[in-house]
């Protein structure tokens, strides 16, 4: 059974610089991002997640919703267990597939195919499963001849069919997805959603980062709204997508991610 | 699968432990990632890997003719001695240039999928490793036209490529760690080795420099790690002292970079 917890979790991102000083001070001036602190001496501090917890149980598709800076690509980076928190306990339970800067992996100048067995051999799939798993990323992605391409030729819509395709094809217990699901077409979007929805049927975990509240709308469950590294509200898409544009229409002159100064 | 992440130590020091072993039990990725480094190094040239063989041993040709004819030496007796100096060298010199950046150059992939971060610098030492095969089958088929003959001692060569391997794998994941916080750290690397390059005898012998103050050489540990490769293939045993250097180094490193990767392993992605 997948679930993910999250208790009392901090992360605070130390920047590392020559001249931190410096660069407090325009650090501090800027209107958006995260909190940013001091940790003793000169050394300048994000804190990107404050003392979040939540519960994301087996069969939820989850979108993350905020402002630029507001912790959500963080979250799905503690999620995927990339990185270890300051603060707190994330016990994440299921196979976790992420691919959190879509285009990371593969190599420009290598083709389709030779990008899925790099991504293959990344994600650690059996060897005796991938001859059917590269079938499937073929069908799904619908690139045809493509796949013999350079990856490097590809639209980034192509570029996202064929990372989707790779992540859920392998049936992941909980996936995780940045902002880039966006740039897909009407076509891709509908398989995608249809994929999403057949994963979390079998129980799985959901997280979609998104800017985009048409998407959120279309598919996911429930949305956490992020703020400032902390969880403005979670629970069922449409309320707290509502109050969400709600609150940007009431003070639409402020950036809602002022930062906060310890 | 299942992973619980917390900075309390049992949590912590156990992800680091089963980092450092899945890393290198996951010796089908690395070989699999390292070897396609190569392939995506020489896409699109007509020789291929070939050219890696071709560098190679035109300059150990080269340099043992002119260092021949500089020290007055035979050609046919120091080409083997330079040649394997070189090949060991230039494995030893790119794994130890390449390390401090390892974490830093991987971070899009740190970055976007969980897998251990010893993956990552065992694909670096391994490149190395194979480009040092490549360079030994060719050093094999010049000493074969110059006549050099290996005798039984080249089997030794079995017990000092895994120690070779080894330390320089261990030595790569420390520095790694260490140039991931510290980015000067690759900038002194870098002088380091254009210094130790000319303090090893790897052009010279260590009988050109007079008794009392072998200490030049002895004291490099540069020097026993070529040795204990280049000995065996010049036809006779590595000294003892090379090989308990050797050994004492692999300990040393192998204690010392698991150590630390166990306490900073949670760190390392802060610092990229």
């Amino acid at each position: 059974m997948s679930r993910i917890t999250l208790d009392h979790v901090t992360v605070d991102i130390p920047v590392y610089t020559a001249k931190s000083r410096s660069l407090r001070h325009r650090l501090l001036s800027s209107r958006i991002g995260g909190q940013i602190g001091l940790a003793g001496g000169d050394r300048v501090v994000v804190r990107a997640l404050d003392n979040v917890s939540l519960e994301i149980e087996a069969g939820q598709r989850v979108g993350l919703i905020g402002h630029n800076g507001a912790g959500k690509s963080t979250l799905l980076r503690i999620m995927a267990g990339l990185c270890e928190p300051t603060d707190g306990t994330v016990l994440t339970q299921g196979r976790v597939s992420s691919l959190l800067s879509m285009n990371a992996l593969m190599d420009p100048e290598m083709t389709g195919r030779e990008n899925m067995d790099l991504v293959g051999a990344m994600i650690g799939i059996p060897s005796r499963n991938w001859g059917k798993v590269c079938q499937e990323v073929a069908a799904f992605t619908e690139l045809g001849e493509f796949l013999d391409l350079p990856f490097r030729t590809y639209s980034s819509g192509m570029r996202l069919r064929l990372t989707f395709a790779l992540l859920t094809l392998q049936n992941p217990d909980i996936l995780l997805l940045d902002e880039s699901i966006g740039v897909g077409d009407v076509r891709f979007s509908q398989a995608a959603a249809q994929r999403m929805a057949d994963l979390t049927r079998n129980s799985s975990i959901v997280v979609v980062a998104t800017h985009s509240k048409k998407t959120m709308r279309a598919l996911c469950s429930s949305v956490i709204w992020m703020e400032h590294g902390r969880i403005r509200a979670f629970g069922p898409t449409d309320e707290v997508l509502d109050a969400y544009i709600a609150s940007q229409l009431d003070e639409p002159s402020e950036p809602q991610g002022t930062p906060q100064i310890r | 699968m299942d992973f619980t992440q917390s900075p309390a130590s049992r949590h912590s020091l156990r992800r680091a432990h089963e980092d450092f072993v899945d890393g290198i039990c996951g010796a089908r990725k690395w070989a699999f990632l390292a070897l396609l480094d190569i392939k995506m190094r020489y896409r699109r040239t007509f020789l291929g890997p070939l050219w890696i063989t071709i560098s190679t041993t035109t300059s150990f040709i080269l340099m043992a003719m002119l260092f021949s004819a500089v020290i007055q030496n035979d050609i046919h007796r120091f080409l083997p001695y330079v040649g394997g100096g070189m090949i060991v060298w230039s494995f030893l010199s790119s794994v130890i240039n390449e390390a401090p950046g390892i974490f830093i150059s991987s971070q899009h992939i740190i970055d976007s999928v969980k897998q251990p971060l010893t993956t990552h610098v065992l694909r670096s030492v391994c490149r190395h490793g194979l480009i040092f095969l490549h360079n030994l089958a060719a050093y094999g088929v010049v000493c074969f036209v110059v006549d050099h003959a290996f005798d039984r001692h080249a089997l030794l060569l079995l017990l000092s490529l895994p120690v070779l391997f080894f330390t320089s794998y261990f030595l790569a994941l420390l520095l790694a760690m260490i140039g991931a916080r510290f980015r000067d750290i690759a900038q002194m690397v870098g002088i380091a080795t254009q210094i130790l390059f000319f303090m090893t005898p790897i052009f010279w012998r260590q009988s050109d420099i007079p008794g009392g103050r072998k200490y030049w050489i002895f004291a490099n540990p540069i020097y026993h790690l070529i040795e204990i490769v280049r000995a065996p293939l010049m036809g006779k045993p590595p000294s003892l002292l090379s090989f308990a250097v050797c050994g004492g180094l692999l300990i040393l490193a192998g204690l010392s970079s698991y150590l630390v990767f166990l306490f900073f392993r949670r760190r390392i992605w802060y610092w990229l």
